[in-house]
């Protein structure tokens, strides 16, 4: 039996080897996934995905082994565990193990046509792909330090979802939202995005990137703030909650601890639970332009020190309603729950050696 | 650790960096001509890597290196002039001119030896750690290694004692990309090509940062070091970096892409980036730079020349310092 519904269909894995193994392995207690543990997860998505027909797979290619292992297990899972895959096609791309490299291959899937992209890094990671991804769906994976964006999933599931979606067993408008952002511009030129947390650092450098010292930081802007954040967006979540899906976002200036108008014990990094001072909190509405007023500096963005700027440079940053889609994996797998997608015969599930278990 | 630099520690790092640039570079010139004996290994393209580390260590703070040693015993506070006589063999030299690339020391600096055998510094290390540990002195224990060394039953052994004792001890892992020819895709398989995965499977806090990039290398070094000197216990830093000669002075290298280098040292050189950065950030002016460049690169040159004039050891100093009586 074959799916019953769209034909070829690919769905692109960014999976950042980088993620999750940054400097505050080292100042907090944050967990580290391993490469092993990262190729795991996209294996599993792979079965997932396969059991609803997905062909495809184009995945960006990488010098620290997920991909290798990818491939190593597919062939041993075929071998030996009788296992069905999509096809897994690594990205003909350069490597150069930087940012340029998610960038770069989002750009290709999006010119493949690809249904849906599954991400798996922190909150950074995902910052990249929703720069470049325009209108395809992505899904959102946990493997970074703070979380704020992603989710925790179990990859089987979420790649049953990404099948479901890229196959139109459910529909995008069914099961997606609309992610606010904060944009960036510098000197006229819209720099970057934030998906979470935007903050302006007094910083002099970008060094090991990640930001975990709150007396650094001068200014947070959210998109939302939930009160349980981990990360700098958590100053705000404790402040003021806004949902993720209000129109609105917040602005904070931070003093020190003590001063102000009142100061917060906030989860900064995972087992990094820090006293900061709010001097200032603002509603941020959509496309209402803060000029920034600090001097020298650096904007850090979703709790990753991005750019420097100084004395002349003209920031502004706004929130913006129209962000990047994400897919809602729970309400994807219920909706298909509830249209019988699951209960056999099926039409829409691809899987030989399924159908060989059940009519034996 | 400090988390502003002045001016002047901005100058300092950046002279390391530039001595190490123009000490190798100089090396590979002489190296062609034939004037110097035995072999070497040159560091250009890794200067973040010692100087981020060695600008938080005192002379107390012992380092272990590998058979690339120079960058790290200029950046530990070894004396070029001294290198320089040394690696010509000259009685000048920091060692009486009989140590020769791979076996510099210099004990006053806490600069433990180059080391001819891969794999060879973390165990004394782990032995400088314990010491450490053992007077209270405050003092830790740093060893750098290469990825090739990553594979060795050596380092397996040190990342567990470390681990065990809870020693002072910062591993340090240049990974260049080659292990003398061999990219970590074919040697480092276990488990994972990054190699920084194999240190958390010991228990210890293990971060990958970028080689190239002194800021970078020098927050997670001072975050790691002075955990060490409270008491914290080991840390492993894998730094993504890149050599730009070979493996040893006189490899083909046909195994790199063709522009590897070349685009590296256009686009990823450490000094560049630390000059970039701190210029147009206003800390240091161009000039001041440039400066630097000027003085480094006299007395390299100067270094050259009394390393050339100076005499050779002595024969009947033949067997000093072979053995050493404790």
């Amino acid at each position: 039996m074959t799916s019953k519904v769209r034909g070829n269909t690919t769905v692109g894995i960014i999976a950042n080897p980088a993620s999750g193994r940054d400097i505050r392995r080292l100042i907090s207690a944050a967990s580290g996934f391993s490469i092993a543990e990262k190729a795991n997860i996209v294996r599993r998505l792979c079965l997932g995905m396969r059991l609803i027909g997905v062909d495809r797979v184009c995945m960006i290619p990488d010098q620290s082994g997920i991909a290798g292992s990818l491939l190593h297990s597919k062939e041993q899972g075929i071998k030996v565990l009788g296992e069905q895959w999509p096809e897994i096609e690594l990205l003909d791309m350069p490597v150069e193990e930087k940012a340029v490299d998610t960038l770069r291959a989002v750009d290709m899937m999006v010119d493949m046509g690809v249904r849906v992209i599954i991400v798996l890094g922190g909150d950074g990671t995902h910052r990249l792909v929703a720069n470049n991804c325009g209108s395809i769906p992505m899904i959102a994976l946990s493997t970074g330090t703070n979380n704020a964006f992603p989710h925790f999933q179990e990859a089987t599931v979420a790649g049953m979802a990404a099948g479901l979606v890229a196959k139109g067993a459910v529909s995008v408008c069914e099961a997606t939202q609309r992610n606010k952002v904060l944009r960036v511009e510098i000197n006229g030129q819209c720099r970057d995005l934030a998906l979470v947390d935007l903050c302006l650092t007094d910083d002099i450098w970008v060094g090991a990137r990640a930001m975990w010292k709150p007396e650094k930081v001068k200014e947070i802007f959210v998109t939302y703030a939930e009160s349980d954040a981990i990360g700098l967006s958590s100053v705000a979540g404790l402040a003021n909650p806004i949902p993720r899906d209000s129109g609105q976002g917040l602005h904070l200036t931070l003093c020190p601890p003590g001063e102000g108008m009142l100061t917060l014990c906030a989860p900064i990094a995972p087992g990094l639970i820090l006293p900061v001072g709010v001097a200032e909190l603002n509603i941020l509405r959509p496309h209402e332009v803060v000029s920034v007023s600090m001097e020298n500096g650096v904007v850090t963005l979703d709790g990753e020190r991005e750019f420097v700027f100084r004395k002349g440079d003209e920031i502004n940053v706004w929130l913006d309603l129209d962000g990047p889609f994400t897919i809602d994996v729970p309400r994807v797998l219920h909706i298909a729950a509830e249209r019988g997608v699951f209960t056999w015969p099926s039409p829409y599930i691809c899987s030989d050696s399924l159908h060989q278990r059940v009519a034996e | 650790m400090k988390t502003q630099l002045s001016k002047e520690d901005l100058l300092k790092a950046y002279r390391k960096m530039r001595e190490i640039r123009e000490f190798e570079d100089r090396v590979h010139v002489e190296f062609a001509k034939g004037t110097l004996p035995g072999f070497v290994h040159l560091y250009s393209g890794e200067e973040a890597v010692a100087v981020g580390v060695c600008e938080h260590l005192n002379d107390k703070d012992r380092i272990a290196s590998t058979h690339r040693g120079h960058g790290h015993c200029i950046a530990k506070g070894v004396e070029l002039e001294g290198m320089m006589a040394e690696i010509y063999g000259k009685k000048t030299g920091t060692c009486g001119g009989k140590g020769g690339s791979m076996h510099i020391a210099d004990l006053d600096k806490g600069m433990m030896g180059a080391n001819g055998i891969v794999g060879a510094g973390p165990p004394l290390i782990a032995g400088a750690s314990l010491a450490s540990k053992l007077r209270k002195d405050g003092s830790v224990g740093v060893v750098f290694f290469g990825d090739g060394a990553s594979n060795q039953g050596t380092n397996f052994e040190s990342m567990n004692l470390a681990v065990t004792l809870d020693l002072p001890m910062i591993f340090v892992l240049e990974n260049n990309g080659y292990a003398e020819s061999t990219s970590p895709k074919y040697s480092a398989k276990v488990g994972s090509e990054n190699i920084a995965d194999r240190a958390r499977g010991f228990g210890m806090p293990a971060v990958t940062v970028d080689g190239n990039d002194f800021f970078a290398v020098y927050e997670a070094a001072g975050e790691a070091i002075e955990r060490a000197r409270k008491g914290g216990g080991p840390t492993f830093i894998e730094c993504k970096t890149m050599r730009y000669f070979g493996h040893f002075e006189g490899d083909a290298q046909t195994y790199r892409p063709k522009n590897e280098v070349k685009d590296a040292r256009a686009n990823d050189c450490p000094l560049k980036r630390f000059a970039d950065a701190v210029t147009s950030a206003g800390l240091v002016d161009a000039a001041e730079i440039e400066a630097v460049d000027k003085e480094v690169l006299a007395q390299v040159e100067q270094a050259v020349k009394d390393a050339e004039n100076a005499p050779q050891p002595d024969l009947d100093a033949l067997m000093n310092d072979v053995y050493v009586s404790y």
